[in-house]
């Protein structure tokens, strides 16, 4: 539910939370934040929803977006575990890098399915900015989500 | 005792001479000078001792109206709310009446393309999710006669093209879309050359013969060439032009006339029947290589 409404946000408010003509990628920023947190399987069943989320509202061909959310959070994956206590840098590490591979694998799909691609425009233009937007992101959501966590599994208690 | 009983009769009796006195001359209306120098002297005094009285008279009526007062307060504040609600409906019913009224004045002013029973008023639902592509979805579709290709336009100019149609809505690929192309032309010079977006959601004319002139601020149409839109659709205004030594061609970047933003209520054209574009672009590629 969370991914479904945050690819219907992402597609009514984009609009609205435009920063130099990019708006976040909502649904990426809390798949690889929920893969930091919980593992690359819990991650490969949200990247699966959050990506066909996003392939059923685009004008993509359908498929490059769940293709590109599953190959994105496999990368998230190698990082599960390595978050120490709330710390938030490993996260905002990642936002950065895991943004810019989805959107320029994204966009590689695209232009081998025939859409015609300026790489340096693009690059300068909307994958670095969108990037960087999706990191102010995370360190918005990132502590939302790692409070969801906790919520979801409380700690045990050991005598 | 006799002294003192004999001083206070005296002064009984000029109390009351002074008093008959007065009287005397009221009747005969030499007081009036008297009262207003009295008058006159003492109106301060009336008026600051009128102002405390009045505070200290409202004071006590607002203390004693203060639970009335209060229960009126809250049945206002809920007045005022309601009141809020109402008028932002109303701002909003003015503006999409608004809306309307541009739509329809442009269906008037533009009957040559364009007739009512044959395009479709569409609001727009969402946006892409993507920042690399540029779709617009509007609630009308398939049942409202919207088909792929149809033009899409707005009061301002042309939004983009139809790309799939649903039951009871369309995609539409906006203009400022990478893999849109529009033949167009400079209103003034009667230049051609294509229209195309760009993945950051600009526009440039390319495609220019180089020793045409085209200026900043000239009006950029749809040409109506190739079929795929009608003529004399705004499309922009030329800001800057592009002309390198090596380039074969001219370029122009185009400021849209729409706010492809803020796109709200859009027309459909139904009536126009365009050719296919993919076959357009395939040709137009290979006529390249």
């Amino acid at each position: 539910m969370l991914l479904i409404g945050a690819a219907l946000l992402q597609t009514t408010l984009s609009p609205y939370i435009k920063i130099t003509n990019v708006h976040p990628d909502l649904v990426l920023i809390l798949v690889i934040a929920w893969t930091i947190l919980r593992g690359l399987e819990d991650g490969l069943v949200w990247a699966f929803i959050g990506g066909l989320s996003l392939d059923f509202v685009s004008g993509a061909p359908f498929g490059v977006f769940t293709l590109t959310m599953l190959l994105s959070t496999l990368t998230a994956g190698l990082f599960h575990g390595r978050v120490v206590g709330s710390s938030i840098v490993l996260p905002l590490g990642l936002a950065f890098p895991l943004s810019l591979l989805f959107n320029v694998l994204a966009l590689l799909f695209l232009n081998l399915l025939g859409r015609p691609v300026v790489w340096i425009d693009a690059f300068s233009n909307v994958l670095f900015p969108v990037a960087l937007y999706n990191t102010g992101v995370m360190m918005l959501l990132f502590p939302l989500l790692y409070l969801l966590n906790r919520w979801l599994t409380p700690q045990q208690i050991s005598f | 005792m006799t002294a003192t009983r004999s001083r206070r009769q005296l002064y009984i009796a000029l109390i009351v001479a002074l008093f008959l006195l007065g009287v005397a001359l009221d009747q005969l209306g030499y007081m009036s000078s008297v009262k207003a120098f009295v008058q006159t002297a003492v109106s301060p005094l009336q008026s600051a001792f009128s102002i405390v009285a009045g505070d200290v008279s409202s004071q006590f009526e607002a203390s004693a109206d203060i639970r009335t007062l209060q229960a009126r307060n809250v049945e206002l504040e809920a007045l005022a709310n309601s009141l809020m609600v109402e008028n932002a409906r109303l701002r909003e019913l003015e503006r999409e009446n608004e809306l309307f009224r541009q739509l329809l004045n442009y269906t008037r002013n533009n009957p040559q393309f364009i007739y009512e029973t044959t395009s479709v008023k569409g609001r727009s639902t969402g946006f892409d999710p993507s920042n690399l592509l540029y779709f617009v979805y509007v609630d009308v579709g398939a049942r409202e006669g919207v088909a792929k290709n149809m033009p899409v336009i707005t009061d301002r100019g042309l939004v983009g093209r139809v790309t799939a149609v649903g039951p009871n809505s369309a995609q539409v690929l906006m203009l400022i879309d990478p893999a849109s192309a529009v033949n167009a032309i400079i209103q003034n010079s009667r230049v051609t050359g294509v229209v195309r977006g760009h993945i950051d959601g600009t526009l440039s004319m390319e495609r220019i013969p180089p020793n045409e002139e085209i200026n900043p601020g000239d009006i950029v149409l749809t040409s109506g060439l190739g079929g795929n839109f009608p003529d004399k659709l705004i499309i922009g205004q030329v800001t800057e032009v592009l002309q390198r030594d090596q380039d074969m061609f001219q370029t122009a970047r185009i400021r849209p006339t729409v706010d492809f933003g803020k796109l709200e209520i859009m027309l459909v054209l139904t009536s126009f029947e365009p050719i296919d574009f993919e076959a357009e672009i395939l040709e137009t590629q290979e006529q390249d290589n």
